[in-house]
């Protein structure tokens, strides 16, 4: 099932089909029946304005009225399609009707576990414990390795390796195929992904162009390498949905001063397991429903307390339908964080990278969906302020015991020692 | 007042160019925060002028020693020459201020401000040359190789251990991959594994980082970035594309020149050394022994795709730090014993051997290189190494410990103990139907306790 498809494109695909997105003179496949038809014209107004995107969809249509009445042989035709396309590609996916009546607030769908009760014992916060259990290194690093960056050391180190084998062990019972995947893509990918490379530059880390050639860019999360993946293929309905994961590094550029992001809350580099699924158009629905359950069978018997979140619509990003969001409960800094969060794009990014499937003897857009199955940072962060004892311990949920060396708490770390910085230069 | 000899000599340090991030003097100094400055052993070195000739001339090295020893002398010189000013300077400012205390007018007086004023001037004017004088010399000696270890041999390999043996076929790894279905690869820099080949790399990871804890070797996870004064601090060029990748300027390192983000991965010697850059530790504590699993980055060099030359790869690197040499070697037979018995279990062939001294890299004083015979390449394919530097690159990034009161420099074994997509291209060559070994399979996750 995951064969064929995915490697030799060019087999299962017409010649027609072959062409190179972004290039000047072919543009992808982005449903102008919709957008550009004028009935449609309110909606996707109050959609750009609900979701608080970018796009202008009066410029948009402006453009287009032009190119119909402009004969293809003009000379003008070629920049005027041009234009259209830049318009049509910053629009935002529709919105699912029911996330569309929520307005500005979340919806929450249901908590999962009780707030742990630490009686009169105020928790501490992650970079509090880790500090007394000396079991991570983040100061006066900026000059050897740049800001915001961070060792794990000894059982944090141990803790990381066992969230992915327990992620990863219970995917793979789940029949996700795992894929390893590259770190560094070329821009056209991210940009079918919903990344803006322009107006983005400080999200994402590219190489420097003069040394290493001019497109290429560190991966944000594993979705952008397995939608690169699946990039030009064409998929049996039988062989759907194909539900994938990867292991990742991921890179982000972004830095934030916010008081709630302190700490390694939000990093530039970090370890996340991601799923990624391909699906019909019927099944996607039931897939996104399936992602979330999928993250609550994962979060649950590890102790945390959470909230799952139907997301409105300005906090969906340009490719969403939908997105459900997982917030865990921090003791520590006494406050929800987000751990996951999982995405129906529908045919937002399969039309820009022209991942299809056979129905019916006529090729239709598959529905893409991501979903966070573990990001590390976080995951460390909830957990250790979830599970901190007072005498400076930390238990280790049963669930995780096994992929831990069977130890059931983790302890001061003594093997590691505390570095003094030289004073003199 | 400056002696003629230096005038010809200092014609040969205006046309230099700085090329180093790590050593940075004089007014380029305000210019760049200086964040470490390497200790320079030459001055010891070159006492044993006639091994150390030999030792390059071992290593097939084209530093030019005795334009080294020229450049050092000219900023001795110097250096003393500054030094007797200076001296000189102290001397006359106390008679001057003597004399000012005294109230005495006169001659002498006069003599005396005139002598002081040129002593400044002269002062100020051997200040420029003496930084550039320096800046030379030291450069120069950090492109000093480090020496060679006593084993690493002169000319061939020197092969340690061997088990089993090899069985060549006409196997090629791309081509398993894709027939299969296991593999997705575009290029050297660009490939996916799919569902087995996948779990075979984190299996491998795991399998291996369960036996390095069980060997008391205490787990790290690192960042993926170091900067360019680590990167040239561990004997790269830090300015060179093919030697490491480096990122786009953002806003974090604006306008300081030197100071670039290089993404090497957190399994790499750089991100260990990056996390003892000027620090000290006690000398009880060491020997210390770390490992991290996790990712490196190496520009692929060659236009042949395949597993053995990608960019990024899945590795288990080790760290560890030593008191000195008699320590390290002892840690070398244990690190040798370890690999040993890993790469048994796996019941592949593979041999150990020790890399003659041209073919080390220029930080490396021993390299044990553990070699998978690959039938596609129908030669042997380095899967794994272990490296002694000693204390080389510990001088140049200050790393220290302190015992009985004084500053010492640890001694360094390092070494990608397993390098997956490389094992993994030689595993595929020896299989007719690829299966997962049982030590990395899903099911032994789970550690049984």
């Amino acid at each position: 099932m995951f064969k064929s498809c995915l490697c030799k494109p060019s087999r299962l695909m017409g010649k027609s089909m072959q062409f190179k997105y972004f290039s000047i003179c072919n543009f992808p496949d982005i449903d102008t029946n919709y957008y550009c038809d004028v009935k449609n014209m309110t909606e996707i107004r109050q959609n750009i304005q609900s979701r608080k995107g970018i796009g202008n969809i009066e410029k948009m249509h402006e453009i287009y009225n032009l190119l119909k009445s402009t004969p293809i042989a003009n000379e003008t035709y070629k920049n005027l399609k041009e234009n259209l396309y830049k318009e049509l590609a910053c629009l935002p996916n529709r919105t699912h009707p029911i996330v569309k009546t929520y307005e500005e607030q979340p919806h929450l769908i249901h908590e999962i576990n009780k707030k742990k009760d630490f009686g009169n014992y105020k928790p501490l916060e992650f970079s509090e414990i880790t500090n007394l259990l000396n079991l991570m290194r983040t100061d006066k690093l900026g000059h050897t390795c740049g800001n915001k960056s961070y060792y794990y050391i000894g059982e944090l180190a141990e803790l990381e390796e066992a969230l992915i084998k327990y992620t990863v062990s219970e995917l793979l019972k789940e029949n996700f195929k795992l894929v390893s995947v590259p770190d560094i893509l070329s821009s056209n990918v991210l940009q079918s992904c919903g990344m803006m490379i322009n107006t983005d530059r400080t999200q994402i880390y590219s190489l420097d162009p003069v040394h290493h050639g001019p497109d290429l860019y560190l991966s944000g999360t594993a979705e952008m390498s397995l939608a690169g993946l699946l990039r030009d293929s064409l998929h049996d309905t039988n062989n759907l949905p194909l539900k994938l994961a990867a292991v990742s590094r991921c890179y982000r550029a972004e830095t934030s001063n916010v008081v709630e992001e302190r700490g390694t809350y939000r990093v530039h580099q970090f370890t996340k397991v991601e799923m990624f699924t391909v699906t019909t158009r019927e099944q996607s629905d039931d897939m996104l429903e399936y992602l979330r359950g999928m993250q609550e069978h994962l979060f649950s018997p590890l102790g945390l307390h959470m909230r799952v979140l139907d997301m409105p619509p300005h906090e969906l990003g340009a490719p969403a339908y939908r997105k459900y969001d997982i917030e865990a409960w921090m003791p520590g800094r006494s406050n929800y964080g987000e751990i996951s969060s999982c995405s129906n794009c529908t045919d937002y990014q399969s039309r820009r990278l022209n991942i299809k499937y056979y129905d019916c003897n006529s090729e239709k857009y598959v529905h893409t969906l991501n979903g966070t199955a573990c990001a590390i940072p976080r995951m460390l962060i909830a957990l250790l302020e979830t599970h901190q004892e007072p005498k400076g311990k930390i238990n280790i949920p049963i669930a995780l015991q096994p992929y831990f060396s069977g130890k059931q708490f983790i302890s001061k770390n003594s093997n590691v020692p505390k570095l003094k910085l030289l004073k003199i230069k | 007042m400056m002696p003629n000899i230096f005038n010809s000599r200092l014609s040969i340090i205006k046309i230099f160019k700085r090329s180093s991030a790590l050593f940075i003097n004089g007014p380029k100094a305000t210019d760049n925060f200086v964040y470490v400055t390497p200790h320079i052993d030459f001055p010891e070195r070159i006492k044993h002028k006639d091994l150390l000739k030999s030792e390059l001339c071992k290593r097939h090295a084209k530093n030019n020693l005795d334009k080294l020893v020229e450049l050092w002398s000219v900023y001795e010189e110097l250096k003393t020459r500054k030094k007797e000013l200076d001296e000189k300077k102290a001397q006359v400012s106390t008679e001057l201020g003597k004399l000012l205390k005294e109230g005495t007018q006169g001659d002498n007086l006069e003599k005396l401000k005139i002598q002081l004023s040129l002593l400044k001037e002269n002062i100020k004017k051997i200040k420029v040359p003496l930084w550039s004088a320096e800046e030379m010399a030291v450069v120069e000696s950090l492109k000093l190789p480090n020496g060679l270890h006593p084993r690493t041999p002169d000319q061939n390999r020197d092969i340690l251990f061997q088990h089993s043996s090899p069985s060549p076929n006409n196997k090629n790894h791309l081509e398993i991959g894709r027939e299969q279905d296991l593999m997705c690869f575009t290029k050297n820099e660009n490939y996916y594994l799919l569902s087995d080949l996948a779990v075979f790399e984190l299996g491998a990871k795991f399998h291996f980082s369960n036996y390095l804890r069980q060997n008391n070797f205490t787990q790290f996870s690192n960042p993926d970035f170091t900067k360019s004064l680590v990167v040239e601090g561990c004997g790269a060029d830090y300015t060179n594309p093919d030697s490491t990748f480096i990122l786009h300027n953002n806003e974090d390192t604006e306008g300081v020149s030197g100071s670039r983000l290089h993404l090497t991965g957190a399994a790499s010697l750089y991100s260990f050394f990056a996390y003892h850059t000027k620090n000290v530790l006690y000398s009880k504590v060491l020997p210390i022994k770390y490992f991290t699993i996790g990712r490196q980055y190496i520009p692929s060099p060659t236009e042949e795709d395949s597993l053995f030359h990608v960019s990024q790869s899945s590795v288990v690197e080790i760290f560890i730090s030593t008191r000195n040499s008699a320590e390290l070697d002892e840690m070398l037979e244990n690190v040798i014993d370890v690999t040993k018995e890993l790469y048994t279990q796996l019941g592949y062939h593979f041999r150990l051997s020790l890399i003659p001294a041209d073919k080390l890299k220029m930080w490396e004083s021993l390299r044990l290189a553990i070699e998978m015979y690959s039938s596609s390449q129908k030669g042997y394919v380095e899967v794994g190494n272990i490296s002694l530097s000693g204390d080389f690159i510990s001088k140049r990034l200050m790393f220290t410990y302190t015992e009985e009161k004084q500053y010492k420099f640890p001694f360094i074994l390092s070494g990608t103990i397993l390098n997956i997509p490389k094992l993994l291209g030689c595993i595929l060559e020896q299989n007719t139907h690829f299966v997962v070994p049982e030590q990395f399979k899903v099911e032994n996750w789970r550690g049984k306790h």
